[in-house]
């Protein structure tokens, strides 16, 4: 115990001139961690592509739901980037080759417009101006986990509690019941089943590139839709789930397989109706024939 | 308002059902419409057959919910257990469709109490096409029957209707459950036997003869 008091005592009488020398090394490391904070803090235009773009883009990524914006500052010029940013619909209207083009190669998903300020415009044209410098940039993750960035057993899983072929941990309905997703059996989409999923809901093969992160996010986690909010009431998604129901729908995003052809149902139901009703027919002719009974009797 | 008619309807329905039930002990003594036209052997074993499918997929999904849901968690099951719910309810459509023809032929020709059998068949009519209108708009009707209706039902038998789900359901499947409760409460009234739209027996018979005659003709040189 002695010992122990007399070497925090040795360590208290620090010799004079090393003080300052302390002060002034702790305050070159503070220093020091703020300037990297700063620079890895983000700029409003890098947060704006994080939030607004990078769901569907990528700068030095490769192509995601739409091209990989890298270099765009080379390819296309300010005042055509600003007029398609801001409406990209009306562009592909108007007859814009370039729009045209674009629309060609990743339709059928129509960007939605993003009305940006000119401030904005040229905030983010800058980022990009950056990204090409240094050949390319990971977006600043803003919040949770996005649907992009589920890793390839999430997407399985999403898969899996779609269809229905793995439960949902509190009893919910498989999103399959209601909702159906295109794919041939190659692509991400498997073919669900003989007939494809339900039509009570929407299709969903592109609802993450129409929603966005920030619009599915909130749909998965409250089930805000009438429907779903009475049928989910006592069975929420788990936060695993909706991550993993995330990843595979944005995984979907990228399909970019044909609708297939849907078997008509109805008619399907006729002729199985046809063959019952047929068969009933035939069978009570053929009791009746009087040759049958003759053979009988 | 819906929301009303869903969480008194039922009870409504059942009250007429049992009042009228007890009106035809009581006072008519099982006095039945008299029988109108014959249909077909084909078209009385497809009301059979319809009927054993539709009623018992949803008397066992109502009962064993939870079993069903296990079984209805494939893809593939579901279209094939639709499929066959779909050529069943078509069967019986078929069958119920002559039966209130035959009954609308002998209306016309005067025979007695008629009216009742014809509005109670004509109310079966449009409970089935709502049915098969759903199945075929809205797949997959088994699957949201399993998670919307059943708990709906068994809530309304604990007296503690939870209409939710109901209410923010597509306006199809409120007619088909609202159709349902009027043919419930009417069904008694009509004087109809169940027979009608059930002709398990007469089917039944129909079979056994024809083994019978078949065996008979084995049997004699």
């Amino acid at each position: 115990m002695r010992q122990l008091v007399s070497r925090l005592h040795t360590v208290r009488e620090v010799p004079r001139p090393t003080v300052p020398l302390l002060v002034v090394a702790l305050a070159a490391a503070s220093a020091s961690r703020v300037a990297r904070a700063a620079e890895a803090a983000p700029s409003p235009a890098a947060t704006l592509f994080a939030e607004r773009c990078s769901t569907c883009h990528n700068l030095g990524g490769g192509v995601k739901v739409g091209p990989d914006l890298l270099g765009v500052i080379k390819r296309r010029t300010k005042d055509w980037f600003r007029k398609f940013v801001r409406g990209p619909s009306a562009a592909i209207d108007a007859g814009d080759p370039v729009a045209a083009q674009l629309y060609k190669a990743f339709q059928p998903v129509r960007m939605p417009d993003q009305p940006l300020t000119d401030a904005e415009v040229d905030g983010v044209w800058g980022y990009f101006a950056d990204c090409t410098d240094k050949g390319g940039c990971v977006p600043a993750p803003s919040g949770p986990r996005w649907g992009t960035d589920a890793t390839a057993e999430e997407v399985t899983r999403g898969r899996d509690l779609f269809a229905g072929q793995r439960r949902l941990a509190r009893g919910g309905a498989p999103c399959f019941a209601c909702h159906a997703v295109r794919g041939d059996g190659a692509a991400q989409g498997e073919q669900l089943g003989l007939m494809g999923g339900g039509t009570l809901g929407p299709n969903l093969t592109f609802a993450y590139a129409r929603l966005g992160e920030k619009g599915l996010t909130p749909v998965l986690a409250q089930m805000s839709t009438p429907v779903m909010q009475a049928v989910y009431a006592g069975a929420p998604l788990e936060a695993d789930e909706q991550m993993a129901l995330k990843g595979y729908l944005a995984s979907l995003a990228r399909d970019g397989t044909r609708p297939r052809r849907e078997r008509d149902f109805f008619f399907l139901g006729l002729e199985g109706m046809g063959l019952v009703l047929g068969a009933f027919t035939l069978r009570s002719r053929v009791r009746r024939t009087p040759g049958t009974d003759k053979e009988r009797s | 308002m819906t929301a009303v008619i869903f969480t008194y309807g039922p009870y409504f329905a059942l009250f007429g059902f049992l009042a009228a039930r007890l009106y035809q002990w009581g006072i008519l003594r099982d006095r039945l419409a008299p029988a109108a036209g014959a249909v077909s052997p084909a078209t009385e074993a497809a009301l059979a057959l319809g009927f054993v499918i539709v009623f018992s997929g949803h008397l066992m999904t109502a009962v064993a919910p939870g079993a069903m849901r296990v079984l209805l968690s494939d893809p593939d099951r579901v279209a094939a257990i639709e499929t066959v719910g779909l050529i069943g309810a078509l069967l019986f459509t078929w069958g119920v469709a002559a039966r209130l023809r035959q009954r609308v032929r002998a209306w016309r020709r005067g025979v007695a109490r008629q009216i009742g059998p014809v509005a109670v068949l004509a109310v079966l009519l449009a409970v089935r096409l709502s049915g098969i209108y759903l199945t075929v708009g809205y797949r997959w009707i088994t699957v949201w029957y399993a998670y919307i209706l059943v708990p709906y039902t068994r809530s309304l038998v604990a007296m503690e209707p939870i209409t939710g789900a109901v209410v923010a359901s597509p306006w199809a499947l409120k007619q088909h459950t609202l159709l349902f409760f009027v043919l419930l409460a009417a069904w008694p009234a009509a004087g109809l036997p169940l027979a009608e739209i059930f002709p398990l027996r007469a089917v039944a018979r129909r079979f056994a003869d024809a083994a019978q005659s078949a065996g008979s003709a084995e049997v004699q040189p």
